[in-house]
């Protein structure tokens, strides 16, 4: 039922990449919601405020990390899970991640099916 | 009086701008000049002086408490406009400095004599110079002596400059292949990722054809992914930025393992691998990067041996130091060629004739990981008698 669907956002200032997360994630029965950048990933995540946050961290303006900060600042957005997709596997980068409150990290490259699980593996922490 | 401006004041000060020196803390290259150049000549006073657009300012000084006074009243500011060296035996009868108030006042100046700086282009960025209260001259000696100071201020100057440069073009370097190696993984993340969803059976079915094209996609999108990793490790390994997980590691264990990963490809090759290492050798470092390392070397080590011949896998378990040593009887390497074995991109002359695969990033990748850990590697070899490879790292801590 389309109602029931975990709603995603997906946020990549690459549009194959965003491109192929929101397939993925709509084959596996998510609804997805894109944003092309960092503000346009925030404001869609105050009016839709997504179960599931995938948010590249450099991207131009805010970064992913800055979008973690300011959805964990919100009360509306806080409990939203974030998986960050960085495209370095350098641990500061992580560090700053975690540091923000994300729930999750997946270097650049990745395996969407990987990602997929990840996906489901937040949906299920409580 | 104030001395005439100098006809190249503008290249002259674009040049002492670009010296980056003006207002920077003491340093005692400078200050062992002056202090020479005070005791050589016997004077209670000695400056190293640059003179800027409406002041001179002092590099280094040696009994003036002042860092700074105009340019009006300067002294040096004659010697820099002539470029030549300059002696006042008594500023009260020399008509440019009479009514200097560094005359007439503290710190009651008579006599002065200063050697100017002056760089390759020609340009007097200021001098180094010596000060008395009463009215002297310099011995012939002492006039000498305080050129050849002021010409190692100046050499000083440059190698600051240098040396500044030389920053400025590592930082460079770095931010070049860090931002390369982040608009690399973008694009291969795409080629990756899609990849796998044709592969997706989800999608329909692939003929046979389809997929071992797919394979050779695959294969080369991971080659140029590992070939962006280690450039990025490298760049990272040169700032001193890798990061490692430092951890209680047993090096034998890792060792082990990585003889165990050689061992079919040493089989199908023909040469025998021995391996000879205390049960546990402990010490503090990254266990991920040590296997890296004892990868590298024992494939290096494969790959380089003809069939019939035996790589020896050595580990001694010293205190303070653990050594590993790889040693092979393959094809060596010529003497030539060992001062760049370790340089990125290098390829031996026997690799590259014999087309053995490899991007020339293994050793000096491996260098980085080892001096990372505060060790060091060597190499002894002669052509055609094997080669030997050395690494010791302290167990630290």
């Amino acid at each position: 039922m389309e109602s029931d669907a975990k709603v995603i956002l997906v946020a990549d200032d690459d549009e194959d990449i965003r491109a192929l997360v929101s397939y993925r994630l709509t084959a596996a029965g998510f609804r997805v919601v894109e944003a092309s950048d960092g503000q346009e990933a925030l404001d869609l995540a105050l009016s839709e405020v997504p179960d599931v946050a995938v948010l590249d961290v450099m991207m131009p303006g805010l970064t992913g990390v800055d979008v973690t900060r300011a959805l964990r600042a919100d009360d509306r957005t806080q409990g939203v899970k974030v998986i960050l997709l960085t495209s370095r596997s350098q641990e500061h980068d992580v560090a700053a991640g975690f540091g923000a409150g994300a729930d999750d990290y997946v270097t650049k490259p990745f395996s969407p099916q990987e990602l997929q699980a990840r996906v489901n593996a937040v949906l299920a922490r409580r | 009086m104030a001395a005439p401006t100098p006809s190249n004041e503008v290249k002259r000060l674009r040049a002492l701008a670009e010296y980056d020196v003006l207002d920077t803390s003491p340093e005692a290259a400078y200050d062992d000049l002056t202090a020479l150049a005070a005791q050589i000549c016997d004077v209670p006073i000695s400056l190293l002086t640059l003179v800027d657009s409406d002041r001179q300012w002092f590099k280094s000084r040696i009994g003036l408490e002042r860092a700074e006074t105009p340019r009006d009243h300067s002294f040096c500011a004659w010697a820099v406009s002539d470029g030549m060296p300059l002696e006042v035996e008594d500023a009260l009868t020399d008509e440019r400095f009479a009514a200097n108030p560094l005359v007439t006042g503290d710190p009651n100046i008579r006599f002065y004599a200063g050697a100017p700086l002056v760089t390759e282009e020609g340009l007097a960025l200021g001098t180094l110079c010596v000060i008395d209260r009463q009215p002297r001259r310099l011995t012939e000696a002492q006039a000498s002596a305080l050129q050849s100071l002021a010409r190692a201020a100046m050499a000083q100057l440059d190698l600051r400059r240098q040396n500044d440069q030389l920053r400025a073009l590592d930082r460079m370097k770095e931010e070049f292949v860090a931002v390369v190696s982040h608009e690399l993984r973008t694009p291969l993340a795409s080629v990756v990722g899609y990849l796998e969803e044709l592969r997706n059976e989800a999608n329909g079915p692939l003929n046979d054809t389809q997929l071992r094209f797919l394979d050779v996609v695959d294969r080369n999108a991971d080659r140029l992914l590992s070939l962006v990793n280690d450039l990025l490790f490298l760049a990272q390994l040169e700032a001193g930025s890798a990061g490692l997980s430092i951890e209680t590691v047993d090096l034998a264990a890792i060792a082990a393992e990585a003889v165990d990963s050689c061992r079919l490809a040493a089989a199908e090759k023909g040469v025998e691998i021995v391996f000879d290492a205390p049960a546990a050798v402990e010490l503090r470092g990254d266990g991920r990067r040590l296997s890296q390392v004892a990868d590298n070397l024992l494939s290096n080590a494969v790959k380089f041996t003809p069939a019939g011949g035996t790589v020896v896998v050595r580990l001694v378990a010293g205190d303070p130091t653990v050594t590993l040593s790889v040693s092979d009887t393959g094809v060596g390497i010529a003497a030539d060629e060992l001062a760049h074995l370790f340089g990125r991109f290098y390829r031996t002359r026997a690799a590259a004739s014999a087309a053995i695969p490899g991007t020339g990033l293994g050793l000096a990748i491996t260098r980085g990981i080892v001096e990372a850990h505060g060790g060091t590697i060597g190499v002894e070899s002669a052509s055609g008698e094997g080669t030997t490879f050395t690494v010791s790292i302290p167990r630290g801590e």
